[in-house]
């Protein structure tokens, strides 16, 4: 599997620690939200659409720090909005670097090219470029709703590989997803040498442009089953393989909505990345007084049935693997064959 | 979001059929900026990002909150201060549908064909 050795022990180490202080309920990866304007405008987002005030809006550095100290988690995944457009962003991935935190900046890479031209990046262990890519030119480009969005994306891979930087790729899938031709994007992202692929179905914002074709639970599990089954060894995935089990179908696992918790200008979002029901003014409060039992599929909560999204999920993965021998035996096992 | 299903334009009549708290919680989901009118005559224009129906450890009684859209200024508003709420700003939700992504993209190309 596509995470790096250094990476995998720090999640290890935190999540044993929080195993032994007997935490119940711990974050693994900050979502963290700079700003909420992007440069595209894709079918299936709905996290963008607001009054030109609120797009202009930026967070601080300061924000963006005291809202990572306030969280601690091992891992910041920072998203948008397009965080590329945020412009304080060397400085924020600078800051997270020294304070060790493994980065995941989620872009679009309409400008990675320009960015890594100007200097804004160092290549570092923590920094990872996580550039979002919904299948080949044709699906990509419909997905994102812009013409030439793949060949961009993929220049800006080209460009970041290229000068040493980690690159992963992010993908939502939704019912028109023909698994050849996902097989074929898999092939194609490896050979541009990206560390690793994420993948995940899509969710269906209330407020996504398009509402026809995101995938239920059952759908979910077919395509998965179809795209992931005889796996090719070359397929490198920055996931937990438990999680990629459960898409298959394989793999039992309940939502944990506060693994993933997100923090922007409006506050710490309740009660997790996809569902926006308010929000808290501090992490201590959204943790203590969000009725977390009122979510997830177990809870018959409506809008959690169909979701099976990773911001859920891994961080069940991820505490499953490091809970149980069988889950340890079985992700070791993933990762060394290759085979999920 | 379907635009027949924006609410933009609407005044809100509060009484038994809607009540405030509905009123708010349907201001809250609207992607677009409110002007909300308080019982002493004053209206504040913004978005409306949060709202605690009940009470928790920080509120004994339910607000709203809005970021108002000239100074930024963030507002918490006592529900029992709030008069009615207009749903004034444009609904940022509405009219962007992939089918008429779909459309423009079909015409551009036909534009460019008959260019060439």
């Amino acid at each position: 599997m596509g995470v790096p050795a250094s990476q995998a022990v720090t999640v290890a180490s935190y999540v044993l620690k929080q195993r032994l202080i007997r935490r119940k309920r711990y974050p693994l990866v900050l979502m963290l939200e700079p700003l909420l304007r992007c440069n595209l405008s894709c079918a299936g987002c709905g996290k963008i659409q607001y009054p030109a005030h609120i797009l202009k809006h930026n967070l601080t550095v300061q924000q963006c720090l005291d809202a990572v100290d306030e969280c601690g988690a091992p891992i910041v995944s920072i998203p948008g909005g397009e965080p590329l457009l945020y412009p304080h962003i060397g400085e924020l991935v600078e800051q997270l670097i020294e304070r060790k935190k493994y980065i995941y900046l989620c872009t679009n890479a309409l400008v990675l090219k320009e960015k890594l031209d100007e200097g804004v990046f160092t290549p570092s262990k923590y920094l990872s470029f996580s550039v979002h890519v919904d299948g080949l030119r044709q699906e990509h480009d419909e997905s994102v709703c812009r013409d030439g969005g793949y060949d961009l994306a993929i220049e800006g891979i080209r460009e970041a590989v290229s000068r040493g930087f980690r690159v992963t790729t992010n993908t939502t899938l939704f019912d028109n997803a023909e698994p050849l031709r996902v097989r074929e994007f898999f092939d194609a992202m490896m050979d541009l040498e990206v560390e690793g692929m994420m993948l995940s179905p899509g969710y269906n914002y209330d407020k996504a442009p398009d509402q026809e074709h995101f995938l239920g639970r059952e759908r979910t599990v077919a395509l998965f089953k179809e795209i992931l089954s005889n796996k090719k060894r070359r397929w490198k995935f920055n996931q937990s393989p438990l999680f990629l089990k459960f898409l298959m179908g394989a793999q039992d696992l309940e939502c944990t909505p506060w693994g993933n918790p997100l923090y922007n200008m409006f506050g710490w979002q309740r009660p997790c990345y996809l569902l926006q029901e308010g929000y808290a003014s501090t992490f201590k409060e959204l943790m203590e007084e969000t009725p977390w039992e009122e979510f997830g599929h177990a809870s018959g909560n409506e809008k959690c049935q169909n979701c099976m999204v990773h911001s859920g999920y891994e961080p069940t993965a991820v505490h499953a693997t490091f809970s149980s021998l069988k889950g340890l035996k079985d992700s070791a096992v993933a990762t060394l064959t290759g085979k999920i | 979001m379907p635009e027949e299903e924006s609410l933009q334009g609407w005044d809100a009549i509060i009484g038994d059929e809607i009540p405030l708290a509905k009123v708010v919680e349907l201001a809250f989901t609207y992607r677009g900026d409110v002007s909300v009118d308080l019982v002493d005559g004053t209206t504040i224009v913004g978005y409306l990002f949060n709202y605690q129906s009940g009470h928790t450890a920080a509120n004994t009684m339910p607000i709203a909150e809005v970021i108002q859209t000239e100074t930024g200024e963030r507002l918490r508003l006592p529900y029992n201060q709030i008069e009615t709420i207009r749903f004034t700003g444009r609904d940022t939700a509405a009219g962007q549908s992939l089918e008429a992504w779909q459309r423009r993209r079909s015409a551009n190309a036909k534009a460019t064909e008959a260019h060439e």
